[in-house]
């Protein structure tokens, strides 16, 4: 299987897990750009991230109090 | 007063005029009203003008100058608010067949500032649906067109917000900022574009994207009009979540102090590097930074990490919130959402929860790149905000992601203010333009190298030739 292949055949496993509906004449263009946000998600991953690295929207309290969620 | 439906009037002239009663409201209303109904139908950049409830709030406004009630400095002007700000009795549609009729019972809390400073809200502005997808001729109301040559378009989302301020139809209109939505149709539109930090406006009530790069500020004609709105509409707000609690700056006491002794950073390769990149948006740019170096600023050149990767960790997050944001619908009614936003929008589900954890934890570093490498040095970056000037209508037919060549979302991705400035027009007399980025709540920065930059190159007194090419169709 060729990864264009490979691609395709990870992009319907998904779709059939999430339920989408895809129009046949929309699918082209959709794996088109799910190949490029593989490159994306492929590309974050070269960055030197350690345990330590904690993400941007680590939860904290203050916006929970004030919003009164809490 | 000329045809530019008293656009031509700075907010501060306005304000003056309408206190010292050589104007009305009304007047200011009604002329934009007329100009609105003049060239619209070409244009498009309103979804819904309010005539009934503008000229009603504009004789409220006279009638509190007439007894002495000063709400401020917006008080008696016309303005716009995109069409995914939500309006209290107004139909509020985000452009969507899925909202066409949608007529929301409070204000978001950005109209609620408008409203209380005695503001005259002509009217809804046309968004790309959802401020996502595209410009789409699939949708209930048509694109909004580029002032400057209408078979170009005007960016988006923010696209009638730029479109109509361009135009002199307002003097300025609200947009919204998660990839660029502000500062993309300001730098095609030729107008001044202020994505403000993260959490200094309210995004209540405001139609979400992304819950963690959704910005609300200002397209206006000039710098001095987007301070005066900012003026209005930052504060706290303890309940969005993303507010944040600091005091509230000023916007306008050093606005017209100039740049002498500012130091200020250009990344070079952010934009000569980049695909697609124009020479005369790089010779504007260029252009630019000399002009400032000529006011005394210092201007040096640095390296941030690879655009891409801030392009990367902006569009995966982006992606995953508006997908969580809009699952429901694109799993229970796909085909009411226009081609180009389902399209889009269904790749958010396609990530992986490890993906968007990963993209969260590299905008944190990203950020630290921004804030604690360069701005713990210089006062503020400096890069293109278009690649090159706005395509035509024509040459926008993929459904695939968009790559319209902005620079503008690492500045989403770290939350810092950025403001997309005028730098000059392309051979064929189309805008371009430059961003101005300093740090966290320096918003009031970036305005004053803003003002000082257009001061210099006069060009907020260009505007575009609209009813030539009005009647030209």
């Amino acid at each position: 299987m060729s990864e264009t292949d490979t691609i395709e055949a990870d992009l319907q496993a998904i779709i059939s897990r999430t339920g989408l509906t895809i129009p046949d004449d929309r699918f082209p263009a959709i794996l088109h750009s799910y190949a490029e946000l593989r490159q994306m998600a492929d590309l974050i991953r070269t960055m030197d991230l350690g345990p330590t690295d904690e993400p941007a929207n680590i939860y904290g309290f203050d916006p929970a109090l004030r919003g009164g969620t809490l | 007063m000329t045809n530019s439906a008293g656009a031509d009037l700075s907010y501060a002239e306005a304000g003056t005029k309408l206190r010292n009663g050589s104007v009305t409201s009304r007047l200011l209303t009604e002329a934009a009203l007329t100009r609105i109904a003049a060239v619209d139908d070409k244009l498009h950049s309103f979804i819904t003008v309010t005539s009934d409830s503008a000229l009603a709030e504009a004789d409220a406004a006279d009638a509190d100058f007439a007894a002495g009630i000063d709400k401020g400095p917006m008080q008696g002007i016309p303005y716009a608010l995109k069409d995914i700000y939500m309006t209290a009795g107004v139909r509020t549609t985000c452009h969507s067949k899925l909202l066409e009729q949608n007529v929301p019972t409070e204000d978001c809390v950005v109209a609620t500032k408008f409203k209380s400073g005695g503001a005259v809200m002509v009217g809804k502005t046309a968004t790309h649906e959802f401020a996502f997808g595209g410009p789409s001729f699939d949708l209930p109301f048509p694109p909004a067109r580029n002032p400057w040559h209408l078979d170009h378009i005007p960016g988006g989302s923010s696209s009638g917000s730029g479109a109509a301020v361009a135009a002199g139809l307002v003097r300025m209109a609200m947009g919204s900022d998660t990839g660029g939505s502000i500062r993309g149709p300001a730098a095609y539109c030729g107008t001044v574009g202020l994505k403000p930090t993260y959490g200094l406006v309210s995004r209540r009530g405001i139609f979400p994207l992304s819950f963690t790069l959704d910005h609300a500020g200002p397209l206006s004609w000039s710098v001095e009009d987007t301070a005066i709105t900012m003026s209005v509409i930052a504060g706290f707000d303890p309940a969005d979540p993303a507010s944040a609690n600091v005091p509230k700056p000023d916007f306008l006491s050093d606005l017209k102090t100039g740049v002498e002794g500012l130091r200020i950073a250009v990344p070079r390769h952010f934009y000569e590097e980049a695909k697609g990149v124009s020479d005369e948006t790089v010779a504007a740019i260029d252009a630019s930074i000399e002009t400032l170096r000529g006011l005394g600023a210092v201007v040096e050149t640095v390296t941030l990490p690879d655009f891409e990767l801030y392009n990367a960790t902006g569009r995966i997050i982006l992606l995953a919130e508006a997908f969580a944001i809009h699952e429901k619908d694109l799993l229970s009614r796909p085909l009411d959402y226009g081609r180009l936003t389902f399209s889009r929008m269904v790749l958010g589900g396609t990530l992986t929860a490890t993906d968007v954890t990963q993209a969260f934890r590299a905008r944190r570093k990203l950020a630290d790149a921004v804030n604690q490498d360069i701005l713990s040095r210089y006062d503020a970056i400096i890069t293109a905000s278009s690649l090159a000037p706005a395509p035509r209508f024509d040459e926008m037919t993929s459904d695939t992601l968009p790559s319209w060549g902005m620079q503008t979302i690492p500045f989403n991705v770290t939350g810092n203010p950025a403001l997309s400035i005028p730098t000059g027009f392309s051979s064929a007399g189309l805008p371009l333009s430059m961003q101005i980025v300093a740090k966290p709540f320096a918003d009031a920065l970036t305005l004053r190298i803003g003002h000082a930059l257009e001061a210099a190159s006069g060009l907020s007194s260009k505007r575009p030739e609209l009813e030539t090419a009005v009647a030209a169709e």
